[in-house]
């Protein structure tokens, strides 16, 4: 048996469920539209500026620090795979990448670029 | 059974591409793109290319599209500016050509070497081939790696934190 059939089980569930869903809700469901049902509740009181705002760049700044550790995260893949037959040289190896990485870890904290305020 | 799974994968990927350029809405965009992505990992992953598949959708799929949505939460563009965004005569235009140019280009690439065939693995992408070649051979270039990362970590720190 093909290895991917049950990968492609696990797809097709994933696809046809939420289809089947969504369908019987908007062919089930009641649809009673009013204008105060779409305004964004806020204890009662009447919304004074649009609900969405701009959102400060320190948040893109965590992105961006979680997408260079993830891509470092992502030598550790293949390395796992075969770091016995490497021996001490792949330790050594990956000790001076992620020591690297670390003095970067060290510098984003003590700039305080993981301080929220 | 790889081409039925080639033709899918290449259909969703090529319908969730033009969806991407055609939606004026960005977060439409951005999830017609992610579907795009995941549907070339699963191309990769048709190809034996197992490391490049994680890679497709932990860096791609997960990391660089955290990226885009955040950009787009961070320009919050409103309904009216969003209307600008959609298909014109113009613009299908140009991405047509593009697009006919590039198709030109892979097939002139493609003629050379034997005709075209999807699905047959040129190479062994598993994770411990790709790790081999990595940590032997490749040992210098992947601690340079570190550098440029820990350049791009100092770079993020650097401009994020400017007080404008």
């Amino acid at each position: 048996m093909n290895p991917y059939i049950p990968l492609l089980a696990v797809v097709a569930v994933a696809f046809i469920l939420p289809v089947v869903l969504l369908a019987m809700s908007s062919m089930l469901g009641p649809k009673r539209d009013e204008a105060a049902k779409g305004d964004p509740y806020e204890c009662g009181v009447p919304q004074l500026t649009p609900p969405r705002d701009h959102f400060p760049v320190k948040y893109y700044l965590v992105a961006v620090l979680f997408l260079l550790f993830d891509v470092e995260a992502v030598f550790l893949y293949p390395w796992a795979v075969v770091y016995r037959r490497l021996g001490i040289l792949g330790l050594v190896e990956m000790a001076v990448f992620l020591t690297v990485l670390f003095l970067g870890l060290v510098y984003v904290w003590k700039r305080g670029a993981l301080e929220w305020d | 059974m790889e081409s039925v799974l080639f033709w899918i994968l290449s259909v969703v990927a090529v319908a969730s591409a033009v969806l991407t350029v055609s939606r004026s809405n960005p977060l439409a965009s951005a999830l017609s793109l992610t579907v795009c992505l995941v549907a070339v990992a699963g191309l990769f992953a048709t190809l034996s290319a197992h490391f490049l598949f994680i890679i497709q959708l932990l860096v791609y799929a997960g990391a660089v599209m955290v990226l885009v949505i955040y950009v787009i939460m961070l320009l919050n563009l409103k309904e009216r500016e969003m209307k600008a965004l959609g298909l014109s005569g113009p613009r299908v235009f140009v991405s047509s050509l593009v697009a006919v140019f590039v198709v030109a280009l892979l097939a002139r690439a493609q003629s050379g070497s034997g005709g075209f065939d999807p699905v047959s693995p040129v190479l062994d992408g598993s994770a411990r081939r790709v790790a081999e070649i990595i940590f032997t051979s490749y040992v210098y270039p992947f601690e340079v790696v570190s550098i440029l990362l820990l350049a791009a970590v100092v770079g993020v720190v650097v401009l994020g934190m400017k007080k404008f």
